[in-house]
């Protein structure tokens, strides 16, 4: 009998010391009896794109948050992997997962490119040639109007699932769980360590035998493989892409969450990515306002917590231990 | 010579919008993206003033007038939202950036989304080196050379300038010395901000401005700067140059170069950065230190 109680204390005391991956597998289990209690289709699929744009938002936040790489060019793979996820589906017929695999795994080329381009550069500098490489492809899209779509995207390849909301949202219910859980093993294990050490002090952390261009490739290839399956997914769910998808205003929505929620913690933008969305999404009902809300709230948030959302409790001096 | 002369003017034109942005993020050390806004208010501010007061209106009174509205927000901003959060950068950027966003939203709401169009303060057009330029593209290219001059004399010569320069360097210095640094700091946003309208005013007569535009002038603003390299000012206007007579040159040469003029320029900051990761006269080690 105490033998047992013994047994069942070691995973309770694993789960006291790192409460994420408690709060990862509660909130799978609450979101699984989502579509029996939501009659509401829309919230369902705001609930839907929030959980993807969490995949988006904890990748980043490996990149910036955790390895201090900030990049405004992630919906580089986010669109690049979307794209042409739907261009081999509509093209070439290929199945579903064959398509989400290619895109995943181009994005992993793209951040292995990106990320040896960057290894050198720092801060601002990193910052704009970020930023330039979505850019200059925004462009090739939009001189190429026969085979990358122009200015309209393309439309019209397969959707995921049939377009059935339901198992679309337990699809990406399944894989955004998978994604968080490696992404908290990585980001709490020693390789967010490193990375938080190679944010610290670079020239420190290569003096204490780190590897530094290594775990920094890594990072952006992790990165850039979870932001493929967001985009991918996204591509696939929405069943068309456009060029928004690679803009500066992608790019932006993963800095926004990460930043809003509270960065270096994978809790901090998931919250921030549910914010973001149900800012962004629910208030399409009011047409006018719905940028300055969404503005607003970023502003009164950052003002007075600028840690983000995830500093309220610590800076009330409530909750302190529980989270992060 | 019509690539030079264009280029030129196109590149100082590009100057004059870079400059605040560096001198703020020289001094302060912050990436205030509202530099954008303080660009875009002052002719909005201008087409109303115009609308309201009917266009006898002498010319120089909207002029300051719209400065004054673009140095108040950047006060307001400065004071309100960045000073208290100055420390760290991230949020800093991310927090302008919605005020951005929700400045954009604010003008569509009152004024349209269409491009707005000042009335050209010169009329007419001159003949520069065989080349028929139109004057207030002149008048772009000089009011340029003169604020620079006029930034080199301040900063330089006088007292309020050196404080300015030591509280770029050492802050900490500035501060034992029994500086103020906040004043400093609202000082530098008043000047950028100056600078900004000033532009803005007299570029939104020959590209029409549109309250989109404020990201596009972000990139150009950002590119010159790092192009030239941080931490140093005057670096701005090679870089502006650059910018401006290769995208004056792609546009004439390349087919669909209308469309992938603004590309090609950042293309070669891409490439300047990736052999040079500190621009062209940067300062190493700006960023470690600040």
């Amino acid at each position: 009998m105490t033998e047992t109680i013994r047994l069942l204390q070691v995973p309770l005391n694993y789960f006291r010391k790192e409460p994420i991956y408690l709060i990862i597998v509660l909130f799978f289990i609450l979101e699984l009896i989502f579509p029996f209690i939501i009659s509401n289709y829309w919230i369902l699929r705001i609930i839907l794109f929030a959980n993807l744009f969490v995949i988006y938002a904890t990748s980043f936040d490996l990149l910036a948050g955790y390895g201090g790489i900030i990049s405004f060019g992630h919906s580089l793979f986010f669109g690049g992997a979307g794209y042409l996820a739907g261009l081999l589906s509509l093209n070439f017929g290929l199945p579903l997962i064959v398509c989400i695999i290619t895109g995943c795994l181009f994005a992993l080329i793209v951040g292995l490119f990106l990320g040896y381009i960057c290894l050198r550069l720092k801060g601002p500098y990193l910052a704009v040639v970020t930023l330039i490489c979505p850019l200059v492809v925004l462009t090739l899209l939009y001189i190429s109007p026969t085979i990358l779509g122009g200015e309209n995207g393309i439309a019209g390849f397969a959707q995921l699932a049939g377009g059935s909301l339901v198992k679309q949202f337990y699809i990406v219910l399944i894989v955004t769980t998978i994604s968080l859980l490696i992404i908290s093993v990585l980001a709490k294990g020693n390789f967010g360590l490193i990375l938080k050490a190679i944010r610290e002090d670079e020239i420190g952390a290569e003096a204490a035998g780190i590897n530094t261009t290594k775990y920094k490739l890594m990072a952006f290839i992790v990165s850039g493989f979870f932001s493929g399956i967001s985009g991918t997914l996204y591509a696939h769910i929405m069943g068309s892409i456009g060029p928004t998808m690679m803009s500066l205003q992608y790019g932006m929505i993963p800095v926004f969450m990460v930043y809003l929620g509270g960065a270096s913690s994978i809790i901090g933008p998931f919250i921030g990515a549910y914010v973001v969305t149900f800012l962004d999404l629910y208030l399409l009902a009011f047409p006018y306002l719905r940028i300055i809300i969404y503005a607003a709230t970023i502003i009164f948030v950052l003002r007075f917590f600028p840690n983000g959302l995830i500093a309220v409790p610590n800076e009330i001096g409530r909750l302190k231990r529980w989270l992060s | 010579m019509d690539i030079l002369v264009n280029g030129v003017l196109l590149g100082l034109g590009y100057c004059l919008i870079a400059i605040g942005m560096a001198l703020i993020l020289g001094v302060a050390k912050v990436f205030d993206l509202t530099y954008a806004i303080y660009y875009t208010i002052a002719p909005y501010a201008a087409l109303a003033l115009i609308r309201t007061l009917g266009p006898i209106t002498p010319f120089w009174l909207v002029f300051i007038i719209s400065v004054g509205a673009s140095v108040a927000f950047a006060l307001a901003t400065h004071a309100l939202l960045i000073i208290p959060i100055q420390k760290q950068h991230l949020v800093v950027f991310v927090s302008t950036i919605a005020v951005g966003m929700a400045v954009q939203e604010l003008l569509i709401f009152k004024a349209g989304s269409e491009p707005i169009h000042l009335p050209a303060i010169l009329k007419g057009s001159s003949n520069i080196f065989g080349v028929w330029v139109a004057n207030q593209k002149l008048l772009v290219g000089g009011v340029t050379a003169s604020v620079l001059a006029m930034l080199w004399v301040f900063l330089s010569k006088t007292r309020l300038g050196l404080a300015i320069r030591v509280t770029a360097e050492q802050p900490e210095a500035m501060k034992m010395a029994g500086g103020n640094i906040r004043m400093i700091f609202l000082l530098t946003a008043i000047l950028a901000a100056i600078v900004a309208a000033v532009g803005g005013l007299l570029l939104s007569p020959i590209y029409p401005l549109h309250p989109f535009d404020w990201l596009d002038l972000l990139i150009i603003a950002f590119a010159v700067m790092v192009l030239g390299g941080l931490g140093n000012i005057w670096a701005c206007l090679p870089a502006a140059l650059i910018l401006g007579i290769s995208e004056v040159a792609v546009a004439i040469y390349i087919p669909f170069g209308g469309i992938i003029k603004r590309t090609v320029g950042l293309i070669i900051i891409f490439l300047v950065l990736v052999f040079r990761p500190t621009g062209l006269f940067g300062i190493k080690g700006w960023e470690e230190e600040s």
